[in-house]
């Protein structure tokens, strides 16, 4: 006689005991199968870059010397040198970088066209465009911290735009701390605030899309859609994980072919009180405005850039997600990324000019 | 034409040019105000990175006339001029970095012409004052090669994932 059933396979028992405790079964809940779409995973795509530069940062930071512009620079050109995998992970903290603003943008694009920040979900959008705002700001104070002639000039106009605010912008000053250089205070700024405040931005991007669910396939008029978002055939939202790590690693594997193929390059030591190079490509877009209005140009356009994209829920009312049927609104954000194009490739070509000081 | 006219296109002429020599006077005693060692940095720079000897040049001569030349060895910064003055960009910066050099050795007197600059390899100099571009070798490889596998690996999984999906 059998005595009972036979014993769960060892897979099984390990996923019951850490699932009693972890509650990891919470991860099984129902998504949309568009979900599951590359044109629905750019968002998932960003977040697995962030947390790869969070790891290529973890290494780098070992070898960085923040305590002054000349031992920055020196630690930099070290780690192209010197350390174990040293010159490929900064290339791939780069190329991730890069990743991380392509995805990033372009996740932005497809949930303007598709209208998926319409009610209820314009705090998802909001929260997004806070994201992309603290992206921008990861990016400026990573630019700085090698320390050569593009990263002390990009120090010279934060300064210059922290003097114009006054009081407002005195955190942003080198004047703020007398006792360590501005360098160590934007390290700081890189390695912790920007990071903490990103995660917390992130969470709270994340919980929204829980509560409200991955916004529908917008096409047909507004009640079509709506029907749809209830009848489609749904997967797990661990599911779509898996789609995300596997498009995660496609990622990473572009990165480490990138950062092979095309290392960064590092410039001599920068020096104060000349402007020689141009910005990143992904700030290149203001410096023609730089050239038509001056420095004032760089907080503006950006400014506008910034509330124009928070307004978007709030300007696009309409209850249509299907982008046929808003053709005004898709005309301005093909009108604003077209915009964008034209001044980075200007940007890029134009001559080299002084700003700061003019 | 009546003197009046001509008087008015004077002035305006005068209106006109006056602020730009001006301004061009400002700078040139802004230039002056800054420690030389600062104004012979921004000339290597311009050199190297912006293939801008005139304004090289200006900086150059505004160290010469700067009250704060610690930390500079000044006849290399005439050399440096000199050789600017012949086209020779590649022995401006060595003699650049040769004025700059005293910095390696804050103690050192680096004014005094009787004794010059520790002489720094040419190549040396040129290593600094250039773009670095980083080596391309091994971790290169590596890096190309687990991308690529990486890439195989996410991409077959994706493509079985999706054919294993009931429609």
């Amino acid at each position: 006689m059998e005595s009972g059933a036979a014993p769960a396979r060892l897979g099984p028992r390990i996923w019951g005991w850490l699932d009693g405790r972890l509650g990891l079964s919470g991860l099984r809940y129902a998504v949309p199968e568009h979900a599951n779409s590359l044109a629905y995973t750019l968002g998932g795509i960003t977040a697995v870059s962030f947390v790869l530069l969070v790891v290529t940062g973890i290494y780098l930071a070992q070898f960085y010397d923040p305590a002054n512009v000349a031992g920055a620079h020196a630690s930099v050109f070290y780690i192209s040198t010197e350390p174990f995998l040293g010159r490929l992970v900064r290339s791939l903290h780069y190329w991730l970088a890069v990743a991380f603003v392509v995805t990033l943008i372009l996740h932005m694009v497809r949930a303007f066209a598709t209208g998926a920040f319409k009610a209820p979900r314009e705090f998802v959008w909001i929260t997004g465009v806070l994201l992309f705002g603290l992206g921008g700001a990861a990016l400026f104070t990573g630019t700085t911290l090698k320390a050569d002639q593009e990263a002390i000039e990009a120090l010279a106009h934060n300064n210059e735009i922290a003097n114009f605010f006054g009081a407002l912008g005195f955190w942003f000053s080198a004047d703020f701390a007398d006792n360590v250089s501005q360098i160590l205070r934007i390290y700081i700024a890189h390695v912790t605030i920007v990071p903490i405040l990103i995660v917390a931005v992130l969470a709270a991007h994340m919980l929204l899309i829980r509560k409200h669910g991955i916004s529908p396939l917008p096409w047909g008029p507004a009640e079509e859609v709506e029907a749809r978002e209830g009848s489609e055939r749904q997967v797990s939202f661990s599911s779509h994980m898996r789609h995300i790590g596997l498009w995660g690693l496609v990622a990473l594997g572009i990165g480490l072919i990138l950062a092979g193929l095309f290392p960064p390059s590092l410039g001599p030591q920068g020096v104060e009180g000349i402007e020689v190079t141009k910005p990143p490509w992904w700030f290149i877009w203001l410096y023609e405005p730089e050239n038509w209005f001056g420095l004032d140009a760089l907080w503006i356009f950006s400014a506008v850039l910034f509330l124009g994209l928070l307004a978007v829920p709030f300007a696009d009312r309409s209850p249509e997600r299907d982008p046929r049927r808003r053709p005004f609104w898709v005309a301005l954000g093909a009108a604003v990324v077209i915009a964008w194009l034209v001044l980075t490739i200007i940007g890029a070509t134009t001559e080299v000019a002084q700003h700061v000081g003019m | 034409m009546s003197g009046r006219v001509v008087v008015v296109a004077v002035i305006a002429l005068a209106l006109l040019v006056a602020p730009s020599a001006l301004a061009h006077g400002e700078e040139e005693e802004a230039l002056a105000a800054m420690p030389a060692r600062t104004l012979v940095q921004q000339a290597l720079g311009l050199l190297t990175q912006a293939d801008d000897p005139l304004e090289a040049h200006e900086r150059l001569e505004a160290a010469l006339e700067s009250e704060d030349r610690a930390r500079v060895h000044i006849p290399a910064v005439r050399d440096a001029m000199r050789a600017l003055g012949q086209g020779d960009h590649e022995g401006a910066i060595e003699h650049i970095n040769q004025a700059l050099a005293p910095a390696e050795d804050p103690a050192e007197p680096a004014e005094d012409p009787a004794e010059p600059a520790e002489e720094v390899p040419a190549e040396e100099t040129l290593a600094h004052a250039e773009e670095f571009e980083p080596d391309r070798g091994t971790e290169e490889g590596i890096g190309v090669g687990v991308g690529a596998v990486l890439i195989a690996v996410g991409l077959g999984l994706l493509a079985i994932r999706r054919r294993t999906t009931p429609a």
